[in-house]
């Protein structure tokens, strides 16, 4: 009859039932499920299930019209799409730069340094003694890590200056990632 | 020597016009909203296709699928590996979706009790001769657990560690799970054997 979850009872011919139908479900029966005529009996069971789990898996779905507006609106509604920071000078009017423009920047800068894979700016503050920017990195695996981020706080330091006219009080690094190497 | 020359008018250079997620993510983790929605247009069918089969209702999918993209959003900063954000996005669909199933049915939390609907009479069959509202059916009996398991194995193809960080249980637990699913399902449809 039909198999049983809980035993885990073998089939007469050795077979584990659960094993028999992942094989069955994955479409790749083994040689002797195919021939033996116990596993033949448990997959004509487990038949209808997968003729109906083919017909609901090849049915297209479709979200509804609405999904897109509602969440790219909770999107655009939040501070790291919204935020702009004013950049210091002393001319007449203000100079705003969006947050992706400045985090783009930054990044950018930082990925130019040797050993940097791939850098995420998590956040950027204005503190009282100038921007406090904090990013992860993953890094090539065999960089050294103390050189790397001094480097990499040096090239955030700099581009924040030049690119942007802030002074740059603190990069905090999270070495979050290490991969492959130089060459891969 | 060493810019690159203008690019000339015979020869215009040729513009992907599908950027690759990776890109799309680099820029959305630096706050870019535009290149978020792209990853929304590209990614929305399958988030809500993994709600729908998770919770079997259409209402409680487009809210599902609505909070798994916004919690995207929100943590993408997060993401460490631009590459990998489809499969990530899924799996927070999944749990988004799984989260929602167990508040709609509070009085049979643990996977291991028996859920309470019973097997599909004959009368319900006459109508059907169709397996695969039948299997919907037998989808909505069992507990939330097992049937998010079962479905981003058999409908999303996910493989068991992904499962297990969505519902939150070993790889061994899921593999019980689905089994235990499967089971359940097998016998549902045994009048179509």
């Amino acid at each position: 009859m039909a198999v049983d979850p809980v035993s885990g009872g073998m089939l007469p011919c050795g077979t584990d039932p659960q094993e028999l139908a992942e094989h069955l479900a994955a479409g790749e029966p083994t040689d002797h499920e195919r021939a033996c005529p116990h596993c033949r009996a448990a997959a004509a069971e487990t038949a209808p299930l997968l003729a109906a789990r083919d017909r609901l898996a090849g049915e297209r779905v479709t979200a509804p019209p609405r999904l897109l507006d509602d969440v790219m609106a909770a999107v655009r509604a939040d501070p790291r799409s919204r935020r702009a920071y004013r950049l210091p000078g002393e001319e007449a009017g203000t100079t705003r730069v969006r947050r992706r423009v400045a985090a783009a920047l930054l990044r950018t800068a930082a990925e130019r340094v040797p050993g940097v894979r791939h850098v995420r700016v998590r956040d950027l503050r204005e503190e009282a003694d100038g921007m406090a920017v904090e990013v992860a990195a993953a890094l090539d695996a065999g960089a050294p890590i103390p050189e790397t981020a001094r480097a990499l706080r040096e090239a955030v330091r700099r581009a924040g200056r030049e690119g942007l006219g802030w002074e740059v009080a603190v990069v905090d690094i999270e070495v979050a990632d290490v991969r492959g190497g130089p060459a891969g | 020597m060493f810019e690159s020359p203008p690019p000339s008018e015979a020869h215009p250079p040729p513009r992907p016009p599908d950027p690759p997620d990776s890109a799309l993510v680099t820029r959305a983790q630096d706050g870019d909203p535009d290149a978020f929605e792209v990853l929304v247009r590209r990614h929305q069918d399958t988030v809500y296709r993994i709600a729908l089969r998770v919770l079997g209702d259409e209402g409680d999918a487009a809210d599902a699928a609505q909070e798994a993209l916004v919690a995207a959003w929100h943590r993408l900063p997060d993401l460490a590996d631009p590459v990998s954000f489809r499969a990530w996005l899924y799996r927070i669909a999944g749990r988004r979706a799984l989260n929602l199933a167990r508040a709609r049915t509070p009085e049979a939390p643990a996977d291991n009790v028996e859920a309470a609907a019973t097997p599909a009479g004959p009368e319900q069959h006459t109508v059907a001769g169709d397996l695969r509202h039948a299997l919907a059916r037998a989808l909505a009996g069992l507990p939330p657990g097992q049937r998010t398991c079962w479905v981003l194995r058999e409908l999303e193809g996910m493989g068991y560690e992904e499962i297990a960080d969505v519902v939150g249980a070993g790889p061994d637990a899921v593999r019980g799970r689905i089994h235990r699913a499967r089971a359940r399902l097998v016998e549902e449809l045994a009048p179509w054997r």
